[in-house]
């Protein structure tokens, strides 16, 4: 009897890992079948009604579009720390403090104001309010090493109950003061909406382009880019080229903060209108997902985020021919499962035991 | 023993294997006598270390058979080869340091009762240490055993499971020269026993020391078997590298040079655990000259290193540069030009010209995932031409690593190809081409020829020793006297963080150093 055993890659398949996201797709949607034909769907049919109802027709496209934006954006700020291995998984709640300091910003500034100064306002409040919420986990995981999982985690219980607060809670500005029974974010002024491009899709998803691409740029062409691979690579090579990690921790937080933060911006500046606590939920987990289906890429977050806006926007239209719209999560779910798979035999893969580890390996290298 | 006469203590024959489709041995005979230490020299990477672990069962053969006291043998497990007598000890030693010496002897021995008699276990693992000469107290932790006692174990280990075949893999790379003494003793009581013992070594002094018949490989291939005393140390060294190794570049003395460049007074570090790691260390390094530091790993080099490099905070004491012909200081300098570094941050002492050659190459000394130009550039990126206001100039780095590339003719690894799929010595000279790039005062080199081939050997030995004429002075950090020997134009000894002695090359001798290096008197034992 030979027995299986798993075996490290001397260095990460090339092909395969650029085959993987597709890979994965297919095979979530392999796996997808298995509870669509429990119900009594047609799994072809279920997939063929998704593709048209996703990219179809231009509302579909823009619809797509528009609910890619704010996963783009957590995806991003994924990207952004965890490429480094820093965990920042509390893009949920920067998400959701940007979303309060850009309506915050464009309550005060009110429906005087001038529409370029109001956008710019709103845009670099959400920003710099997840920014600085970020930076509040930055500061003790830099300094003290405290784990900034457990830290961003808990950052995000408290941003859904500050958010809940508000309008939920409280007769604060963010709440619309005539909605009674069933209360609801206060609408900003027009002035500070993001103008829209082609049926829901604004002016915000320009902004995130331009933003993704910001983020790509900085990582491969400037000295912090550079300072970051090198950090991300090994800390100890990094502290003898006299590299401040402190500093590379901060600013990494700080921007992904900034990122997600934008994704509440885009929110609250286009299609909510308002600081809408129901809507700002679970947009930053969804961005994990969007991180790691991009490959860990600050590009790969574009389609990786049209994907699954697909698969979730196409919901409602899987209802009217018997399939449940939560049926949609549980694919997204399966997509991470095969990816997770597929990132483990980028790295290993199977071989008969008594054949080689990475000891010889090591020997036999060239 | 197994010594019914005539038949061989292990015999295998055409034994081939290779790692993903790169072929580590190719058809290879080889042959032990009960009764004999044998030893199997090659440079690393000739397949030494993969047919010792195909004979201990770590691995299987893809073809080939093998042969145990006239026995075909399978082996699917170190376990299956213990079985048939045949025990290896690694480099790495598998011990546990909570648990006592009889506790870890009889760790994994399928012979224990389920209740354990601690008592008899004692007794047995005393009584077998006995009969081996080998000098232990079966209660005491191993944990606070020294290397050369740990070893002892690992070996009484294998007796007490009653090997009578035993691979050593480069048993002596972590001893002292009386450790090793000590280790060719016990070596000569197994032979004497009728054991086999197999000695995988690239170090040809030793075998001659210890062993009867060697067996040569090269590139995964056996090129010659021949008794000790039928081949000189030129030929042996031929053999094993293929070519003719040119001795290191022979040097001028250092220039006079009345003021040293790097002036180190009563350094205090303390290690993570806060305990002492450097005690009042004091040296100089002059212009154009090696200081060699020797010791046995984990007596306060690695404090010492980073301590210098800015990683780890000075407790006390101090560190004065000088740059030579550098009198452009006057601002920060005394009187005579020397700057006080002490507690420099590593970025400040980079810019200061003090560099590194870091002990962990391929941890701490490259980015293993960047590529060659990422890590020429990683002492200098932030300077012009490499990057301008923060933006990295990608033409800039690729001519710098072209121009290294040729210097240091650092071979394989091209664009965007991760440093690690290059070989030990070609890292080296990738970290050797960043550091010396920057013309500096000093450079402290830990271990710079650690666990390279002989090729490699010479080739950053002749690198450092090249760059003494440019007046850089180097500190030399190893625990291999040979090539303290050779390179050093004086030499401290570490032990406990503590300077023990003090050489000039006129008093260069293995024994007294060693001794001070285990902490014993200069008297020698």
């Amino acid at each position: 009897m030979r027995r299986l055993v798993l075996e490290q890659r001397a260095t990460p398949s090339r092909t395969f890992s650029l085959a993987l996201p597709v890979l994965s797709a297919v095979g979530a949607l392999i796996l997808g079948s298995i509870p669509l034909v429990l119900i009594g769907a047609d799994p072809i049919e279920v997939y063929r009604l998704m593709l048209t109802s996703a990219f179809g027709s231009t509302r579909g496209i823009t619809d797509t579009l528009t609910d890619a934006m704010p996963i783009m954006l957590t995806g991003l700020a994924a990207v952004v720390t965890f490429r480094m291995n820093v965990w920042n998984i509390g893009a949920e709640g920067q998400l959701q403090i940007g979303a309060v300091t850009s309506a915050g910003v464009a309550l005060w500034l009110g429906d005087g104001a001038n529409t370029a100064f109001a956008l710019v306002a709103m845009i670099l409040a959400g920003m710099l309010g997840g920014s600085l919420y970020a930076g509040l986990v930055a500061l003790p995981t830099a300094t003290w090493k405290v784990d900034e999982v457990v830290l961003t985690l808990m950052m995000n219980f408290l941003s859904l109950a500050f958010i809940n607060y508000l309008v939920f809670g409280s007769h604060s500005p963010w709440r619309d003061a005539f909605s009674i029974s069933f209360p609801r974010g206060q609408l900003i002024p027009d002035s500070s909406r993001l103008p829209d491009l082609s049926g829901r899709l604004n002016l915000g998803f320009v902004i995130t382009l331009v933003v993704v691409f910001l983020v790509a740029w900085l990582l491969k062409y400037t000295v912090w880019g550079y300072e970051y691979s090198v950090v991300a690579d090994s800390r100890g090579a990094a502290s003898f080229a006299g590299i401040n990690q402190w500093r590379m921790i901060v600013t990494s937080f700080l921007i992904s903060g900034g990122c997600a933060g934008l994704g509440g911006a885009v929110l609250v500046g286009g299609t909510l209108g308002a600081m809408e606590p129901r809507a700002l939920t679970g947009l930053g987990f969804t961005g994990i997902l969007v991180a790691a289906l991009g490959r860990m890429s600050p590009t790969g977050v574009i389609p990786a985020a049209i994907v699954l806006s697909a698969i979730v926007s196409s919901g409602p239209d899987l209802q009217q021919i018997g399939v449940p719209a939560p049926l949609t999560v549980v694919l997204q779910g399966l997509i991470l499962v095969v990816i997770a798979g597929g990132e483990f035999h980028l790295r290993y893969r199977l071989v008969r035991a008594g054949s080689p580890a990475r000891q010889a390996h090591r020997e036999s290298a060239p | 023993m197994g010594g019914s006469s005539g038949r061989l203590a292990v015999e295998m024959t055409g034994v081939s294997k290779s790692f993903f489709g790169q072929s580590a041995l190719t058809d290879v005979d080889f042959e032990v006598r009960w009764g004999e230490v044998h030893a199997l020299l090659g440079e690393n990477g000739a397949g030494k270390s993969a047919l010792c672990s195909i004979l201990a069962g770590l691995y299987r053969a893809d073809q080939g058979s093998i042969r145990i006291d006239g026995d075909l043998v399978d082996f699917r497990s170190p376990h299956d080869a213990l079985n048939a007598h045949v025990g290896m000890v690694y480099q790495e030693f598998r011990l546990v340091n909570e648990f006592t010496v009889a506790e870890n002897v009889v760790l994994g021995d399928p012979r224990l009762s389920r209740r354990l008699k601690w008592s008899e276990l004692e007794e047995s693992v005393a009584e077998a240490a006995a009969a081996y000469d080998i000098d232990t107290d079966p209660r005491r932790l191993v944990g606070d055993l020294s290397v050369g006692e740990r070893q002892r174990i690992e070996i009484l280990k294998l007796l007490h499971r009653d090997a009578r075949v035993l691979v050593l893999d480069e048993p002596t790379s972590v001893l002292t020269p009386s450790e090793v003494r000590e280790l060719f003793r016990s070596m000569d009581a197994l032979r004497r026993s009728g054991r086999a013992v197999i000695l995988i070594s690239h170090k040809i002094n030793e075998l001659r020391a210890s062993s009867d018949r060697v067996t040569i490989m090269r590139q995964g291939r056996r090129v010659a078997v021949e008794k000790l005393e039928d081949i000189t140390n030129d030929d042996l060294t031929r053999l094993m590298v293929g070519r003719k190794i040119a001795a290191p570049r022979t040097r001028q003395a250092p220039p006079a040079l009345d003021r040293p460049v790097l002036e180190v007074r009563g350094l205090n570090v303390t290690n993570q655990d806060g305990r002492v790691a450097v005690d009042s260390f004091d040296a100089e390094v002059h212009q154009g000259e090696i200081l060699g530091i020797a010791g046995i790993a984990g007596n306060g080099q690695r404090e010492l290193v980073e301590a210098l490099a800015g990683l780890k905070p000075v407790q006390s004491g101090t560190v004065r540069l000088q740059r030579p012909g550098g009198a452009s200081e006057e601002d920060s300098g005394d009187a005579a030009g020397a700057i006080d570094v002490t507690g420099m941050s590593p970025r400040g002492l980079i810019e200061i010209g003090i560099a590194h050659i870091p002990e962990d190459r391929r941890a701490v000394g490259v980015a293993s995932g960047l590529d060659v130009g990422a890590n020429l550039c990683m002492k200098s990126y932030w300077k012009e031409p490499l990057s301008r206001r923060g933006v990295m100039s990608r033409s800039a780095v690729r001519t710098l690593e072209e121009g290294l590339r040729g210097d240091f003719d650092i071979r394989g690894g091209n664009r965007n190809l991760p440093v690690s799929i290059l070989s030990g010595g070609n890292i080296q000279k990738v970290i050797l081409a960043r550091e010396l790039s920057q013309s500096p005062a000093v450079v402290i080199a830990a271990y710079p020829t650690r666990g390279l081939d002989l090729g490699a050997v010479a080739n950053v030995r002749d690198i450092l020793i090249g760059q003494l004429e440019t007046g850089t002075a180097v500190v030399l950090v190893s625990e291999d006297l040979e090539e303290l020997f050779i390179m050093s134009d004086r030499l401290i000894v570490l032990h406990a963080g503590r300077i023990m002695g003090e050489f000039e090359p006129a008093d260069y001798d293995r024994e007294t150093v060693g001794a001070l290096m285990s902490g014993g008197v200069a008297a020698g034992d």
